[in-house]
């Protein structure tokens, strides 16, 4: 309990320093990071883009809990495992650790650092780093025909065939969705997910 | 003391009708109240169940929406999820917390902006509290706790329900004991009114106006058989009051007849005291008389023997004297046997021998023809002395009564019979003499009455009372110029032997 005090602490100013909004909003994002990060987080940065990474991660995993992949997605080993693949520079450091130890649809999460993106790739969400922004295009047509929630920060990325884009707004956390790219890749989203994207494209 | 009874108590003097009526609208109202009161207590129960199960499902409903808002961070679509719960007005407050409690986001019912989620900054448990009820349902992500939400509903609603229950059941009470009045009213009739009936029917006998009113019978039930059972005891009554009258009518004779005889008794004693005294007198009279009027006699006899026949006028005179010494001393016998009343002797006579004799006895003058009818048969029991005495008096009557009737009659007839006639002993004198008038006859028994030049009126009273003495009578019938006949009567019961059957 001390410990996650300390946590709480530590988090809350590096939020203030970090963005200009409402209690309300840094109370849950402290709520988030209480929920998510308190077992693995033990030696935070007071970098505000920890905390926003931090965030982002627990979103990485969150976005599994309403999207249902096909059933051929996961191979019939009993050992499956449910990977979240992150391209390009790694933005979240440790913060992806939390991810680690994590079931997701009855999966261990699986964290894989890819270089480059092939259609060999064996990714359910795939994270497309700011580094590879040129080569969106040709990642998003690599990963085409698989079953591949794909989430990037990059401006643009719903548009341009993503399914997930994630955005800061009034200090938040918020995201886009394209759900004709959810439909391709065969990925069922639930309502609940839309109700909460800021934009939706179809 | 049971309720029951200080009621019993209450209604001592409260007529019948208004009992009656009492137990109707006590007996509806009860049921009634019991009915509704359990209705009530139902309709709250379910009502309460009712809610609880709707705030239930939409606490459910929320979580389960807001479970990505709650995962995301968006407060803002938690607060709209909880928004919807504005189409239920009962619904005051309505929170979601994330872990730890934290407020996540909050609806406030526009009409009750003071309303929270906490009391004392403690969260409702779940359950009602006062005049609310609180519903807590965790909001749940892939089996793992990561919120709840606590919604809190007004009970106005049920207790609005339950004033507007209590007023209907008001006012079904006041209908329905209305109702049940004029039901009771119209219907106790049929039992009320044959026991007024009664009841009246009663205070009229008892304020005497007899017992000739019937109450009029229109039903078989208990208070049907109780009107004829009292029409059977008016009648049983009637018939027991005439009886009375009618004993009451005999009695009246009854004693009528016991008065006179009564006086008949007393007057018979007045009269036998007098003779008493009477008697008492006459004997000593009597006795001092016959003395002095036997020494006359001597003296006269003595001096018509020495006078002889020597002075025809002296003569006559004496014959005169010795005829009033006679009469005198007739009176004197007559005045001894009346008072010698005694005490009888009974002798067995027999009847006709005994007549005979006396009659021998009597100087009748010749010119008087006896005709005798006696029953030889006839033995009795009499005192001989004194009915010897009844015998003369009243043959002595009958002859002066020929002997003295002015004009010639023809037939100088005396008639003498003897005989049982009507079970009972007779002897019977019959003369042809002048008869007695109707205004003597009523006075013939009484002492010391006479029509006789000489006498003193004890010839009949002893005749009657020597009878009576008997226990038999005298019975005079007379008429005028043709003579009187003259039943001497002796009960049976004087006769032995066996002659009576003759």
């Amino acid at each position: 309990m001390l410990i996650k005090k300390h946590h709480i602490d530590r988090e809350y100013q590096s939020r203030r320093r970090l963005e200009n909004s409402s209690v309300i909003g840094k109370v849950l994002l402290l709520l988030f990071c209480v929920c998510f990060f308190y077992d693995v987080y033990a030696d935070a940065e007071s970098d505000a883009q920890a905390l926003e990474y931090k965030v982002k991660a627990a979103y990485l995993y969150n976005f599994t809990k309403f999207i249902k992949w096909p059933n051929n997605a996961f191979s019939s080993e009993s050992n499956s495992t449910l990977n979240i693949c992150i391209a390009g520079d790694d933005p979240f450091g440790d913060a992806i650790n939390l991810l680690k130890n994590k079931t997701a649809k009855g999966h261990q999460v699986n964290v894989i650092y890819l270089d480059k993106v092939t259609s060999d790739s064996n990714c359910h969400v795939l994270f497309i780093s700011r580094s590879l922004t040129n080569n969106v295009d040709n990642i998003l047509q690599e990963v085409a025909s698989k079953n591949v929630l794909t989430v990037s920060e990059i401006e643009g990325f719903a548009m341009k065939g993503g399914c997930i884009r994630l955005l800061v707004m009034n200090g938040k956390v918020r995201f886009n969705i394209n759900i004709k790219a959810a439909q391709k890749a065969e990925l069922k989203m639930s309502a609940k997910l839309l109700e909460l994207a800021k934009v939706v494209i179809e | 003391m049971s309720i029951l009874d200080h009621v019993a108590k209450f209604g001592k003097n409260v007529p019948i009708k208004r009992k009656l009526l009492f137990i109707v609208l006590a007996t509806t109202n009860a049921a009634l109240l019991l009915a509704s009161l359990a209705v009530i207590v139902f309709d709250r129960q379910s009502a309460k169940a009712t809610m609880q199960q709707e705030i239930n499902v939409l606490a459910r409903v929320i979580a389960h929406r807001s479970t990505a808002a709650l995962t995301f961070g968006d407060s803002q679509l938690a607060s709209e999820n909880l928004e919807t719960l504005s189409e239920k007005p009962s619904i005051v407050a309505a929170c979601i917390y994330a872990e730890n409690d934290l407020l996540f986001a909050e609806y406030i019912n526009q009409s009750g902006k003071s309303q929270s989620c906490n009391k004392d900054s403690q969260i409702y448990q779940k359950g009602f509290h006062g005049d609310y009820y609180i519903d807590q349902h965790e909001i749940k992500l892939d089996q793992i706790d990561i919120g709840r939400i606590v919604i809190k509903a007004s009970l106005s609603d049920i207790n609005e329900r339950l004033l507007r229950y209590i007023s209907v059941v008001i006012v079904i009470f006041i209908g329905a004991s209305i109702l049940a009045f004029i039901l009771a009213i119209k219907l106790q009739r049929l039992l009320t009114q044959p026991i007024e009936e009664l009841s009246e029917a009663s205070r009229a006998i008892s304020k005497g106006r007899g017992y000739a009113v019937r109450v009029k019978q229109t039903t078989n039930d208990e208070v049907g058989e109780l009107v004829a059972a009292f029409n059977m005891m008016l009648s049983g009554i009637e018939e027991r009051d005439a009886a009375l009258v009618i004993a009451k009518d005999n009695l009246e004779e009854i004693v009528k007849e016991r008065t006179k005889a009564l006086r008949e008794a007393q007057s018979e004693l007045v009269r036998s005291e007098r003779m008493a005294t009477l008697g008492q007198l006459t004997a000593t009279v009597s006795h001092e008389l016959r003395n002095p009027l036997g020494t006359i006699r001597t003296s006269v006899f003595t001096l018509s023997n020495r006078i002889k026949d020597r002075d025809q006028k002296l003569k006559k005179n004496i014959e005169r004297i010795e005829r009033n010494i006679i009469r005198c001393d007739n009176i004197i016998t007559e005045l001894l046997d009346y008072s010698r009343i005694r005490a009888l002797q009974h002798e067995k006579t027999n009847l006709s021998a005994w007549i005979t004799n006396i009659l021998g006895d009597i100087k009748i003058p010749d010119s008087i023809s006896i005709k005798l009818d006696l029953d030889d048969n006839i033995d009795i029991e009499i005192d001989r002395d004194l009915l010897r005495r009844v015998i003369i008096n009243v043959v002595d009557n009958a002859y002066q009564a020929i002997d003295e009737s002015p004009g010639e009659i023809d037939d100088k007839t005396i008639i003498i019979k003897c005989g049982l006639i009507n079970s009972r002993t007779e002897i019977i004198v019959i003369d042809t003499g002048m008869g007695i008038s109707d205004d003597v006859l009523p006075h013939i028994f009484e002492p010391l009455y006479s029509t006789k030049g000489f006498g003193v009126g004890l010839g009949l009273p002893v005749v009657k009372h020597i009878m009576e003495q008997h226990g038999g009578g005298v019975e005079v019938t007379t008429e005028k110029g043709v003579g009187t006949r003259v039943v001497l009567w002796l009960p049976s019961s004087l006769n032995f032997g066996n002659q009576i059957a003759s």
